[in-house]
């Protein structure tokens, strides 16, 4: 080997091992930094992984195990990529959730101030946490921050741990919602609700007290009750005057159907309100007149339709009633109904009737013997040589007349003043009965020679407390009844005696007799028992005057009859004491 | 509207894990879970999930319904 070859390896040896020791160098440079670089790397895993544990702490689970996840995976994984994403959710989630509370509280809060309404938040020791605008107007007594004051020292006053009414100290025992009415403060009157609001652990935190005043309303309630208490009492005395009415009322409404009907009423038609079921009026009446009437298109004027129409009652007599019918209408002229009143008119219209007939009698009565005095009269003043040979037999019979006239004529004014109410004059005197019955029937018997009178007088002298006139008129007139109702040649046989401490007088004969319900009206003014047969003359006046001068003395008269077989009239005058 | 379900089924995995596969499925399609148009089931054999996976989707203002079923739970993730 050449020097210069020697030479040339050892340069390339030099430069070899320069090389080496500059790659040796840059090898431990590189191992250095690529120990570096794996230390910064695991701290930056661990960092990875420290965050991300700090994260799930946040979220409340486990920590992230190496062994679950390798580091590698941990990269590709990206956990706090995942938790950031989800906490910018929850982030959002609860942004939205704050700005509900917000619109939630303000909502709240506006209800709050402007409720009806006073409102009170007290803590569990009932100091004042918060409270409204009304609480100031209703509650408080001037106007002062009440901010953590007790509310019974600035509401009520009242102590609450002995107060059976104190709403709040209800609401801490219960645990329960608390309503407490007629709470007073003053004169003011409230409704009082308390309501708990509990803690996590169940505690009571808060209380709200709600105070609505019902002052007004209790006014208002207090003074409707009374209007109705009052209405009520009208309506009853209404229905009390209505339901006593001696006439049958009916009222119906709009719809034709019974609203109201008295006692009379159920008692004419037989059935009651309620038995009615709301049926038209028209289609239940029993009466077919009284519905042909309500049925009357004139009964839509405002005038009040009055007629009268026969009905039968229960008794199935029929009777005569006077409906009057008048529409009802409300303040506004619309037609609301009717009221039907009905009267009952059958006894007025019998007297009518028996008027009539009496005028007709009376006519009849007057007449007769007018014509044979104005006859005879007549006679007298144009045959005077006939006259004068019969002028005391026509004079007799002219006085015979007027005595006629003046005993109807009495008659007539006998009643006129027992109608009027006026008292009998009467001068009571000791009356020998049997000297005055005798005179009488002595009389009659003159007077009626075709007719056979039997006087029986016993048990001695009677005398008897009476006014002599009226006695002799009361016998006057049970006589002459005798004689114009029994035929010719019947008895009369009048008996005089005493009875039980009376004067006792009968007449009885035994002509034509009566029906009983002839016997019954046998007394009232102007009834004549055949008020046709004009045959049998009469004003149908001389049993009422007879019943009224018996009864003016204190005594009592009777009739018993029997058709075909005769009458009995028994008379009781007092004897003197 | 149909609404559509996703079912994603992490049976196997533990805590953590469990809870962010179903927070990561859940965050891909939160827009239309928030909008009704989508449910989302878990099916997970873990049971501290069924407490963890419930209070994070109620946080994100989500609602869950929890069904045990066989050897393993059904979570179901909705608006």
């Amino acid at each position: 080997m050449s020097r210069d070859s020697s030479a040339e390896i050892s340069g390339h040896v030099a430069a070899s091992d320069r090389k080496i020791h500059e790659l040796t160098t840059e090898l431990e440079q590189a191992r250095a930094e690529n120990d570096l670089l794996r230390a910064s790397l695991e701290q930056s895993y661990g960092y990875i992984r420290g965050k991300v544990n700090e994260m799930l702490t946040v979220v409340g689970t486990k920590m992230l195990k190496p062994e679950e996840l390798d580091d590698q995976s941990l990269l590709e994984f990206d956990p706090i990529g995942i938790v950031a994403d989800t906490f910018r959710h929850v982030l959002e989630s609860h942004r939205k959730l704050n700005q509900e509370l917000r619109f939630a509280h303000d909502e709240i809060q506006a209800i709050f101030d402007s409720v009806g309404a006073a409102l009170l938040v007290l803590d569990p020791e009932g100091r004042v946490l918060a409270y409204n605008q009304k609480t100031r107007d209703l509650l408080l007594r001037r106007d002062q921050d009440i901010l953590g004051e007790k509310c019974r020292t600035v509401v009520c006053g009242m102590d609450h741990r002995q107060d059976t009414r104190c709403t709040f100290a209800k609401v801490m025992a219960s645990r329960r919602e608390q309503h407490v009415q007629d709470w007073n403060l003053g004169e003011d009157n409230f409704t009082v609700v308390g309501r708990p609001l509990f803690g996590e652990e169940g505690e009571i935190t808060h209380v709200v007290m709600a105070y609505s005043d019902v002052t007004a309303r209790k006014k208002a309630e207090t003074a409707l009750l009374e209007s109705l208490r009052e209405t009520q009492e009208a309506n009853a005395k209404i229905h009390g005057i209505l339901r006593s009415a001696a006439d049958s009322l009916l009222v119906t409404d709009a719809e034709d159907r019974i609203v109201l009907m008295n006692e009379r009423a159920e008692q004419l038609f037989g059935f009651c309100l309620a038995e009615s079921g709301g049926k038209p009026a028209t289609d239940i009446l029993p009466s077919r007149q009284l519905i042909k009437l309500l049925k009357d298109p004139d009964i839509s004027s405002d005038q009040i339709l009055v007629r009268d129409l026969p009905l039968h009652k229960e008794d199935d007599k029929e009777r005569i009633y006077q409906a009057r019918i008048a529409v009802i209408r409300g303040k506004d002229k619309e037609y609301r109904g009717r009221i039907t009143l009905l009267h009952d008119v059958t006894r007025e219209r019998e007297v009518d009737r028996m008027k009539s007939d009496f005028v007709s009698t009376a006519a009849h009565e007057l007449r007769t013997p007018l014509s044979t005095i104005l006859g005879y009269t007549d006679l007298l003043l144009t045959q005077e040589e006939h006259a004068r040979e019969h002028l005391h037999e026509y004079l007799n019979l002219i006085q015979d007349k007027a005595e006629n006239l003046a005993q109807i004529v009495g008659d007539l004014l006998d009643i006129s003043r027992i109608e009027a109410g006026e008292a009998l004059q009467l001068s009571f005197e000791p009356c020998d009965m049997e000297k005055i019955c005798q005179q009488v029937v002595n009389e009659f018997r003159l007077e009626n020679p075709d007719h056979q009178f039997v006087f029986e007088f016993r048990d001695g002298p009677i005398l008897a407390d009476a006014d002599r006139y009226a006695v002799i008129q009361v016998i006057e007139n049970v006589l002459s009844n005798a004689v114009k109702y029994s035929p010719r040649g019947g008895e009369i046989r009048f008996t005089a005696r005493t009875e039980e401490g009376r004067c006792r007088l009968s007449v009885q004969d035994n002509g034509l007799g009566m029906l009983p319900d002839q016997v019954e009206r046998a007394f009232e003014k102007f009834y004549r028992g055949d008020a046709t047969n004009t045959a049998i003359s009469g004003t149908g006046l001389g049993l009422t005057i007879v019943k009224h001068l018996v009864e003016a003395h204190g005594g009592d008269v009777a009739l018993q009859s029997l058709p075909g077989k005769g009458t009995t009239i028994t008379i009781f005058l007092p004897l003197i004491q | 509207m149909q609404t559509e379900i996703i079912e994603k089924d992490i049976r196997g995995q533990i805590c953590p894990s469990s809870l962010l596969l179903a927070l990561r499925e859940i965050n891909r399609n939160f827009d239309r879970l928030a909008n009704g148009v989508l449910e989302i089931v878990v099916l997970t054999d873990n049971r501290d999930a069924t407490g963890t996976i419930p209070t994070t989707v109620e946080n994100m203002g989500l609602h869950s319904e929890v069904e045990k079923i066989a050897g393993y739970y059904r979570i179901l993730v909705k608006k």
